[in-house]
């Protein structure tokens, strides 16, 4: 008489079968791991929401807008409210664009630290580790589902002006991103990802 | 002997080169002379990087920066970073509505201020809010920011990495003021050699390379070039001079008493010049030795008259008289040069005079006693067989001479339009390439042409300022139309007093400005209190005294005003260099027609051009008063007419076929030109006065031709090494000299020869 094959017994044997497959989920989640994940994407749009509070003003400043990123090195923060700006960025190029003012193009060398700033927001987009930590002194906490990752500047002068970057984020979603200036001046930006 | 330790113990060097300007004889030519003194123009340096990787070129370009500040050789050192000095400048912050260029009055009003701070308020809400955000409460209007930009020179060069590069980034550019002012070339060329080292100890890759140009490196490098070449040619003469003497005298002592008295004439001359004009121009010891050139004739003289058994002494008597005509008929025309308001010719002709009587002198009184009592040439210079080509074969040499030499002077009348050399660039020893790459770092660096200005002279630095003011609408009508780019001012940095007053009172009122202030700040987010210290400080703007020269001492804004505002003997000058000549004649008619007594165009090019031009035509005259005075000189001693025209004639063939031949060799003819023909007369003199001896028997006349010819081969061929020199200068002096020597010679043994006798009877020549 035939034995039947027990349901369970084929799925015990594929679980157990599969098991190393299910990747190093055990093994502790780390910087290099956010990197990667963020490194996975090769495009992302957020609508921003940004609140400067500022010691010289009453009440903070509120921008909105749309924010580009395209990898290896494209951004773009596209404001809207109040006023329409442009600031993009590609390579080593910066374009502004002010509806009053015109088009204008710098070269982002001729701009040490502004370069250091923007880098912090465009190695996270693209997971570049390297540059990251060339620049910043990179403090993660949290877990994959929800991480807090603290840059702060090498560059002295730098450090003199800002603080702290603080980005949060979940997976491979950034969705704030606070600057904490000298002085005590903070910036805070809200990322809603749009598809 | 004496003299020589004289010398070293007092002779001081100097190296001052306006000392061979001619005197200023215009108000122009003095400030134009003072400029190429200490103007800053004579004091720049550039510097330009090029080759290895962008990045090199960029570290070491700090790095030599810092290295050359901190050597302190100069004023500044600059290379387009931004020294922080530069923007937080304390005094420029509190003047800045004083010296702001910006003159709407309804600046301050509430609508101009609810646009300026809605504008401050959208550069907070940039990414990296810039660098005086903390300056926004003390200055709303970012007015300091304007006063920077403002005082951005008229083209900077591009940046890269924070520092200058030239346009395809492929040169790092620097430049740097030296504190050495530009007439010192020894504190010019100590500076040039502290950059090299300085250089040598940052340059990281030997791939990058150092350029440096600009007038101080070019006075350096061809001092260099010149006394290289000098050297390699004095040594090559010597050389020869040695084979040739040995030859033709067979005695290592003749050669060295050859010498003598050419180095006695030396320093005597030195001697009498430091004690007579304080010090010895190194231009007038190089120049002056060469025109001592004619000393050198005199052993010669000596030593092919010398014939045993005569003792040598008796030779040197017997052909005293006629050496004595020639020095004296020399120092005459050397003399005529130092009778000149010219310091440096001046200079010259006391060596020149002094250094020949003084080898003369030597020749005839010292000369002697160093031969030994029964001294015999080893030689007899009636017999020497080499002389013997050297007699002219032709018939009728003397027609030939004479076609010869009206061929020459038709030559000249015809070319008597482009006979003169008008551009001094010329004469320069630094080769064209060299030139071309100033030029092209001048303008690549954005540095004013030094060669354009307009002088604004004033009895007092106000009034200066206020007239260059005055006339700056007018320049920029030029700019308008198109004929010039650009141009700088005093003024653009330091307004004056009565402009920065005028500005005062277009400052509003403290309360008038709290009022509009409070209008504008309403609907934004500002905090109340937070431009008090902006209404303090134009409150405190309307009560400052006006700034002026003296309050800038040490602040950054000195060093850009100092070198368009200067303080004279006779006042005050302003400045400004203008910049981009598109059309330079149509530029000069317009300033002209608006210049004033106080207002002048100068381009410097022309007006250095025409002051040589000047004195060129001075000397000529002066010349022209020599050569009479020679002549007459000549007619009493000789008291035979003929004589004297066997002697002036071949000078006057000898000088007109030289600048012929000059001429038709391409060569245009300079200051250089004209002192060589006065060597080339000295020496001619010489052939003129021993060609046409009479009662010489057979054998004292073959002495005669042997000694001549000798002075002639040594005069020909030294000065002919000196003919192929690369320098210009060197150039028209050995051309000069060896053709006019040449046809001296010929045409003193054919004319002077032949007249010294009266032709057509036969007076025994025995």
């Amino acid at each position: 008489m035939k034995r039947r094959v027990r349901p369970d017994r084929i799925l015990a044997l594929c679980v157990l079968l599969l098991a190393p497959l299910r990747g190093n989920s055990d093994e502790a989640w780390g910087i290099q791991h956010l990197m990667d994940a963020l490194a996975q994407i090769p495009a992302a749009k957020a609508s921003f929401r940004e609140e400067k509070t500022l010691a010289m003003l009453d009440v903070p400043l509120v921008l909105e807008g749309w924010l580009y990123y395209k990898a290896p090195n494209y951004l773009k923060k596209q404001v809207i409210k109040p006023h329409l700006e442009t600031f993009e960025v590609e390579g080593g190029r910066l374009l502004l664009n002010h509806d009053r003012d015109g088009p204008r193009e710098l070269q982002l060398r001729d701009y040490p630290l502004l370069q250091a700033l923007l880098e912090a927001f465009r190695a996270t987009f693209a997971g570049d580790l390297a540059s990251l930590q060339e620049h910043y002194h990179i403090a993660l906490k949290g877990s994959a589902a929800d991480w807090r990752l603290r840059l702060e500047p090498r560059d002295k002068t730098l450090a003199g002006r800002i603080r702290a970057l603080t980005l949060k984020g979940a997976e491979s979603r950034i969705y704030v991103v606070e600057t904490l200036e000298v002085g005590g001046d903070l910036t805070v930006m809200k990322l809603q990802p749009r598809p | 002997m004496a003299c020589a330790w004289l010398l070293v113990a007092k002779g001081r060097f100097t190296t001052d080169l306006t000392l061979f300007m001619p005197e200023p004889s215009t108000r122009v030519e003095q400030l134009l002379l003072d400029q190429l003194r200490e103007g800053p123009a004579a004091r720049l340096m550039l510097m330009a990087l090029q080759g290895g990787s962008e990045a090199a070129r960029a570290t070491v370009s700090k790095a030599l920066a810092r290295e050359l500040r901190a050597s302190g050789l100069f004023f500044r050192v600059a290379n387009g970073e931004l020294t922080a000095a530069e923007n937080s400048e304390p005094l420029l912050f509190r003047y800045r509505y004083l010296l702001a260029p910006d003159e709407d009055p309804k600046r301050f009003g509430a609508e101009a201020l609810r646009a300026a701070l809605q504008q401050r308020l959208r550069e907070l809400a940039a990414p990296l809010a810039s660098l005086d955000k903390n300056r926004l409460p003390a200055d709303p209007t970012a007015a300091f920011r304007a006063l920077m930009q403002a005082w951005r020179p008229i083209s900077e060069p591009l940046r890269r990495e924070g520092l200058w590069f030239s346009p395809t980034g492929e040169r790092a550019l620097l430049f740097a003021e030296t504190r050495a002012p530009g007439y010192d070339m020894d504190a010019q060329a100590h500076t040039v050699r502290a950059i090299e080292q300085r250089f040598q100890r940052v340059r990281q890759t030997p791939e990058v390379q150092l350029l440096l140009s600009g007038p101080a490196a070019f006075a350096v490098e061809s001092r260099h070039t010149i006394r290289t070449e000098a050297g390699r040619i004095s040594l090559a003469a010597s050389l020869f001079l040695i084979l040739f003497l040995g030859f033709v005298y067979r005695s290592p002592r003749l050669l060295l008493l050859a010498a003598v008295p050419l180095l006695t004439g030396t320093v005597v001359a030195a001697t009498v010049v430091s004690l007579a004009f304080g010090a010895l121009h190194g231009i007038t010891l190089a120049f002056g030795v060469t025109l001592l050139g004619v000393a050198v004739d005199y052993p010669l003289h000596l030593f092919s008259h010398a014939h045993s058994p005569e003792p040598v002494e008796n030779t040197l008597k017997r052909i005293w008289p006629t050496l004595r005509l020639g020095v004296i008929t020399t120092v005459m025309g050397y003399a005529a040069m130092s009778w000149t308001d010219f310091r440096g010719m001046a200079q010259l002709g006391v060596f020149a005079a002094s250094g020949l009587l003084a080898a003369a002198a030597c020749s005839r009184w010292v000369l002697p006693r160093l031969f030994p009592r029964d001294w015999a040439p080893p030689y007899d210079s009636a017999q020497s067989r080499w002389t013997a080509p050297l007699r002219p074969r032709a018939r009728h040499a003397d027609y030939l001479l004479a076609a010869v030499a009206v061929i020459a002077l038709w030559v000249l009348f015809s070319n008597r339009e482009s006979l003169w050399e008008q551009d001094l660039a010329a004469l320069s020893p630094i080769p064209a390439s060299a030139r071309t790459l100033d030029r092209t770092l001048r303008h690549q660096m954005g540095a004013p042409d030094v060669r354009h200005v307009v002088l604004v002279t004033a009895p007092d630095a106000e009034t200066a300022l206020r007239r260059a003011e005055g006339f700056a609408p007018k320049l920029e009508t030029l700019v308008s139309q198109g004929l010039l780019e650009g141009f700088d001012m005093a003024s653009r940095y330091l307004p004056s007093q009565a402009t920065q007053r005028t500005r005062q009172a277009g400052l509003p009122a403290k309360r008038q400005l709290e009022a509009d202030l409070a209008a504008a700040l309403s609907g934004l987010p500002f905090k109340r209190s937070l431009f008090v210290p902006f209404v303090q400080a134009v409150a405190a703007s309307r009560q400052l005294t006006p700034l002026g020269p003296e309050d800038l001492q040490g602040s950054t804004l000195a060093l850009r005003v100092a070198p368009l505002l200067q303080r004279r003997q006779e006042g005050w000058v302003a400045l400004m260099p203008l910049s981009g000549i598109r059309d330079e004649a149509a530029l000069a008619a317009e300033l002209k027609r608006h210049s004033t007594e106080d207002v002048h165009y100068v381009d410097l090019k022309a007006v250095s051009n025409d002051a040589v031009n000047h004195f060129r035509d001075r000397a000529l005259r002066r010349m022209a008063w020599a050569a009479a005075l020679v002549l007459l000189v000549l007619s009493i001693s000789l008291r035979n007419p003929w004589r004297v025209l066997g002697v002036s004639l071949p000078l006057f063939i000898a000088v007109a076929v030289d600048l012929a031949l000059l001429v038709g060799l391409g060569q245009r003819l300079s200051l250089f030109h004209l002192m060589a023909l006065l060597l080339v007369v000295g020496i001619g003199i010489d052939y003129g006065l021993f060609f046409g001896l009479p009662h010489q028997d057979s054998a004292m006349r073959r002495r005669t031709h042997h000694a001549l010819s000798v002075c002639a081969i040594s005069s020909v061929s030294v000065f002919g090494l000196l003919a192929f020199s690369q320098i210009p200068i060197l150039r028209a002096i050995g051309s000069t000299v060896a053709l006019g020597v040449l046809v001296a010679f010929l045409a003193a043994m054919v004319y002077a020869q032949r007249w010294r006798v009266v032709p057509y009877t036969s007076r025994a020549l025995s």
